[in-house]
């Protein structure tokens, strides 16, 4: 399918816009560039109405023009041409659907209900065709709507919001571009058919005997078991996705919990760093008194006063040499005094008077002797007592000491600093700790983990009854295509099984072949894009080393370490457009579906190698492309333009003039205008203000 | 007992609330003991003694004092550490190179508080000078520097 025109008259903005699309197979890009507020999303609204109906829009309540009906009434119409190749001719359509607002009596707006028309243009005469959305429907399936006609941000639902949000959208883009559903239709007929057949089987063993009615009646029973079992064990996948789920995000919410910190641990830890605080304090102060103290210590004055103490040493040694220190005069004569002799060997007690000559002489030299006497007492005691200043000989010196000191301080007001910094930063941790409890998401995750386990029991003994269940009919299929085989008109039952049989294992091998090996096929091309649009195709070192889709439908971004990355978290903005926009054209390619991709501002927040990449490689995959950009997403892209597009068409919102559209508009109400300027130049209607930063 | 008891160590009232600012026993120094180094006024005094002799300072000793003075400390807290008591012994000796200083307590403490008073405006212009440094830290830096 491709759109070949378009007429928007009544819609918000677009108050009459047509608009011709290229349809140029070397040329399939159509370019509308329109400022933000240009009317580029209301652009696209209109088309996915037009195509898709009141479904198509976003929001049901979406009015088309809530200023205008204010003055009456609004008829809002859009009108697309397009064309589908089948049986390998191209026919053109005519889509035509108008919707009419009115104001009520209170005052509020009423939309009546959409109609809508299609058209086979022939050359011969246009003719109706009844069942418009039918018609239509198989060229652009409506649960495509969001991968042909989207924006930016909308496609990212494949790859954000809830885990389960993303795998059913993505789910159902694969399911309706690779028809799944019309197999799994088709084999649920086949199933019918067979059972129908069995029915009138029963019949005939009614008239013929009880084993052949016995038989087909226990495989009606199988019948309506198996179904019923695949419907249960249907629901206990759903629901064992949702636990998965729920356990996946209980535990994402308790590792970010525990990421940022255990509020309990980080208080012990607070209380911790406190403490070797107050311990490295007191080791600070314990070892500044220390420092003080050595002050007080006699090695610093030894150190300071060497050349002095040695000056008074050599007095004091010298009167030591010379016998004055000890001082031992007076004792000495005081004990010869209580001797009998004298030092001379004469008598002192012979009572005589030259033993009292000696006696009186030695009094005397006591007497003389007591003053000199007192001082060398004196210094005597100073000699002795001050041995270790004026010959020290201690183990460390005054700066070891010092050196020893200084480096416990610093030792000490390291560590304070220390943890003083761990304080604050804990502080800062618990200040910033979002109102999480940590026991609350732990058993949150533990509920989720025994729902888990019990549904998961569940479904392995669903299965294993299944697969009884599936035996026992195969068997009693058996038994009775035996019992057919012997009876006249069961033959042509014979055959008729067995060609519902045949349609259904084929139908089978299809469903599997496409959720197996195209599933693979949308994966391996959808990888090949993106690393192509982000850059990272032939390297080994890049962050990203590939983008695969899981058998679960889910879109996941794989690292060159290994880890799976989450899209929404761990990809830029730019990475995030050209993953999504490689799923849906990675989607379309395999599909083989000829469709039209329509992207409203698919380049923002993209930019240089990445923004030229993405456009580059959209252009080349799609078969008509018909992208809605701004002049800042055009930058840079100009010759890819140049090669790519067939037609560019430039809106301007003149309800923007003066201050962003630059020149008087020629209409006097807001409306968006169309020009045939293209992204190189401008006229005097779409001429815009530059912004001057 | 110090034989030094009895004499009271008198220092002119310049000194006083310098020594009140870096010594921890005036109570009136700062709070913190980095900003006051010296435990008490006698170590101050004793190494401001050391730190003239060790820089061949002559004593401010003279018969009459100059200006106004006020009893800084008594001599008998050198009996604390009596170390200290035969330091300054020993000082007067080597200053007098006579030994019968010994007997003269009070000359002997003329001679050490001469260092002394020779010693102090030097330490105390030092501290007033310093920079950012802690006392404490400035002053054991420039002590061991001296002692090197």
């Amino acid at each position: 399918m491709k759109l070949i025109k378009c007429k928007i008259a009544n819609i918000r903005a677009l108050k009459d816009v047509q608009i011709d699309f290229s349809t140029d197979p070397n040329k399939p890009l159509t370019v509308i560039r329109a400022a933000n507020a240009f009317g580029k999303t209301t652009l696209l609204n209109a088309l996915r109405w037009g195509l898709f109906g009141d479904s198509g829009l976003e929001d049901p309540s979406y009015r088309f023009s809530p200023d205008d009906v204010k003055n009456g009434r609004n008829v809002g119409s859009v009108e697309i041409d397009f064309e589908v190749e089948t049986g390998g001719r191209l026919k053109k359509y005519r889509v035509i659907r108008k919707k009419e607002e009115r104001l009520n009596s209170t005052g509020e707006i009423q939309a009546k209900p959409s109609f809508v028309q299609l058209k086979a243009l022939r050359d011969n005469g246009n003719q109706d065709i009844e069942n418009a959305d039918a018609h239509i429907a198989p060229f652009l399936p409506h649960d495509l709507k969001d991968v042909f006609f989207t924006d930016g941000d909308r496609a990212l639902n494949f790859i954000e919001g809830g885990a389960r949000a993303q795998r059913d959208n993505v789910e159902k883009a694969i399911r309706s571009l690779l028809d799944l559903n019309i197999i799994e239709s088709s084999v649920k007929h086949i199933s019918e058919v067979s059972r129908e057949l069995n029915t009138k089987v029963k019949a005939i063993g009614g008239s013929s005997g009880g084993d052949l009615a016995d038989i087909a009646e226990q495989i009606r029973e199988y019948d309506e078991q198996i179904p019923e079992l695949e419907t249960q064990i249907s629901e206990l996948q759903d629901k064992l996705k949702r636990c998965n789920d729920a356990w996946t995000d209980a535990d994402k919410k308790l590792q970010y919990a525990l990421s940022q910190g255990n509020k309990d641990q980080l208080t012990r830890d607070l209380n911790a760093a406190r403490k070797s605080k107050e311990i490295a304090r007191l080791d600070f102060n314990k070892e500044t008194k220390n420092q003080s103290e050595l002050f007080r210590s006699p090695k610093l004055a030894v150190a300071l006063l060497r050349d002095t103490l040695a000056s008074a040493n050599g007095l004091l040694n010298e009167l030591h040499t010379q016998g004055k220190i000890p001082n031992q005069t007076i004792p000495v004569l005081i004990d010869r005094l209580n001797q009998a002799d004298c030092i001379c060997g004469e008598s002192l007690q012979g009572g005589d008077e030259a033993s009292s000559r000696r006696r009186k002489h030695i009094e005397e030299l006591i007497d003389s002797s007591q003053k000199s006497d007192e001082i060398q007492k004196l210094v005597t005691d100073l000699y002795f007592s001050s041995k270790t200043i004026r010959e020290p000989s201690f183990e460390n010196s005054w700066a070891e000491d010092y050196s020893e000191v200084l480096t416990s301080k610093n030792s000490a007001y390291n560590r304070e600093r220390e943890a003083g910094e761990k304080e604050a930063n804990i502080e800062r941790q618990i200040e910033q700790l979002p109102d999480l409890d940590i026991a609350q998401l732990r058993e949150k995750r533990a509920t989720a983990d025994q729902h888990r386990t019990t549904t998961n029991d569940a479904l392995i003994s669903f299965n294993a009854e299944l697969d009884r269940v599936k035996g026992a009919k195969k068997e009693s299929e058996a038994q009775r295509d035996k019992l057919l085989a012997e009876n006249e008109k069961g033959l042509k039952f014979i055959s008729q099984l067995e060609i519902a049989n045949d349609l259904k294992s084929v139908l089978d091998g299809a469903f599997e072949q496409i959720t197996s090996t195209e599933l693979k096929k949308v994966s391996s091309e959808m990888n090949q894009l993106f690393t192509r649009m982000i850059g990272t195709s032939g390297s080994d070192t890049a962050v990203i080393k590939e983008a695969k889709i899981t058998e679960n439908f889910e879109i996941r971004v794989i690292s060159q370490a290994g880890n799976t990355l989450n899209p929404s978290i761990d990809l830029n903005g730019a990475s995030r457009r050209a993953l999504t926009l490689s799923f849906i054209l990675a989607l379309t390619k395999i599909s083989g579906k000829i469709a039209p991709n329509v992207v409203d501002t698919p380049l923002g927040m993209t930019s240089g190698y990445v923004k030229q990449s993405i456009l580059s490689n959209i252009c080349q995959e799609s078969s008509q492309l018909v992208l809605m950009l701004t002049h800042s997403e055009i930058a840079d892209c100009e010759e890819l333009i140049d090669k790519f597009a067939g037609n560019v068409v430039t809106f301007t919102n003149t309800a923007f003039y003066p201050d962003i559209v630059k020149n008087p508009p020629p209409v006097d109400d807001n409306r968006v205008l169309t020009c045939a300027c293209n992204h190189r130049n401008s006229c005097e209607l779409c001429e815009i203000h530059e912004l001057v930063v | 007992m110090t034989i030094f008891a009895g004499i009271d160590i008198n220092l002119p009232e310049t000194f006083q609330e310098k020594l009140q600012v870096y010594c921890r026993t005036s109570g009136k120094g700062h709070s913190s003991l980095e900003e006051t180094p010296f435990p008490r006024m006698i170590d101050m005094w004793f190494l401001s003694m050391c730190l003239a002799l060790k820089k061949g300072m002559k004593p401010k000793i003279s018969e009459k004092p100059q200006g106004a003075s006020y009893k800084a400390m008594e001599g008998v807290v050198l009996g604390s550490d009596s170390w200290r008591s035969d330091t300054l012994m020993l000082v007067a000796i080597a200053h007098t190179q006579n030994i019968e200083v010994a007997d003269n307590p009070h000359e002997m403490m003329r001679i050490a508080n001469g260092y002394a008073q020779a010693g102090l405006p030097v330490l105390i212009e030092a501290l007033e000078n310093r920079d950012g440094d802690t006392a404490l830290d400035f002053v054991s830096d420039y002590f061991e520097d001296l002692a090197s």
